[in-house]
């Protein structure tokens, strides 16, 4: 499962505790979260989960052998 | 302990910095207390039930009719059905320092001319409820000319009961300005709280209430089209 961001929220995040503000990475509304939200950001409401991207089509099944 | 002089104090009344002219501010809270008092006692009782908060703001200073001065500003507001979003700080509008927040509605003005002194104006102006113990999240000492956002506040614990904010945008540039409240649990991830509404080429101010759960540290971000400037204050408080 993934996480994005709600609309009109922005969610920043610093690399490190007591990174310079500079440092940190702006994820904007409707963006995906490359990492797993703290609970209390989860609990807000302020992310969303969403499901994976779908993956590659299952291969066709085989077709009969023709009588 | 740490005494304050008043002269560091800032007054924002609505887009306008009144600080210039205002030589005293006063805050003031009250609460009603119903007698709830029966037959069978023998002492008045008051203290079951907490009523209704109110509060007031009063200004007094120097008279200057000039526009975006005091007496312009101050008579503009009387009598006037919309709330004005006021803020006062009273030991300055530095990051972190407390901040009075209050939606209200001038109900009183007067101007004197003293012929040995200078003209004087003073305004009353009432709540909507109480004033709102806050912090400064941003001070309008330095124009804003490039995105980022402030030094966070501590507010020690999480609380439940929303909060508001207020934005008092003094001058404004040929550009645009999104201004947030952002709060966090760990001081390392923010999210959106308040959002105002975006700031063009006019000076303005707002108040936007949230309901739910404030995390422990709170901050202000902005982002410019450009590069501004703009000057701007912002405080917040919570409930």
């Amino acid at each position: 499962m993934a996480w994005r961001v709600s609309p009109n929220v922005k969610v920043s995040r610093k690399p490190y505790p007591g990174a310079p503000r500079s440092e940190e990475t702006v994820y904007p509304p409707g963006s995906l979260l490359p990492f797993e939200p703290p609970p209390w950001l989860v609990a807000s409401g302020r992310v969303e989960r969403v499901a994976d991207a779908p993956g590659p089509p299952p291969p066709a099944p085989a077709s009969e052998k023709e009588e | 302990m740490a005494k304050t002089h008043g002269r560091q104090a800032v007054v924002l009344f609505d887009q306008y910095d009144l600080s210039a002219w205002l030589t005293s501010y006063e805050g003031a809270d009250d609460v009603d207390i119903p007698d709830t008092s029966c037959i069978g006692g023998s002492t008045a009782r008051r203290y079951e039930v907490v009523g209704l908060r109110g509060g007031t703001m009063s200004l007094s200073g120097h008279y200057d009719p000039a526009a975006g001065a005091s007496q312009a500003v101050l008579n503009a507001a009387f009598a006037q059905a919309a709330a004005r979003v006021v803020s006062a700080f009273p030991q300055g509008d530095t990051i972190g320092l407390p901040a009075d927040l209050m939606s209200a509605r001038e109900t009183s003005l007067s101007a004197g001319t003293p012929v040995d002194g200078v003209a004087s104006i003073s305004a009353q102006a009432v709540g909507d409820g109480g004033k709102e113990f806050g912090v400064s999240l941003h001070s309008r000492a330095a124009a804003v000319t490039t995105s980022g956002d402030s030094a966070s506040v501590d507010q020690l614990a999480q609380s439940a009961n929303g909060g508001v904010g207020h934005i008092h945008c003094t001058v404004a540039a040929a550009d645009t300005i999104d201004v947030d409240i952002e709060d966090s649990a760990d001081d390392e991830t923010f999210a959106t709280l308040i959002t105002f509404a975006q700031i063009t080429t006019t000076a303005a101010a707002e108040r936007v209430e949230v309901t739910g759960t404030v995390e422990q540290y709170v901050r202000e971000t902005h982002a410019l089209g450009v590069s501004g400037p703009y000057t701007y204050a912002v405080a917040f408080a919570r409930r």
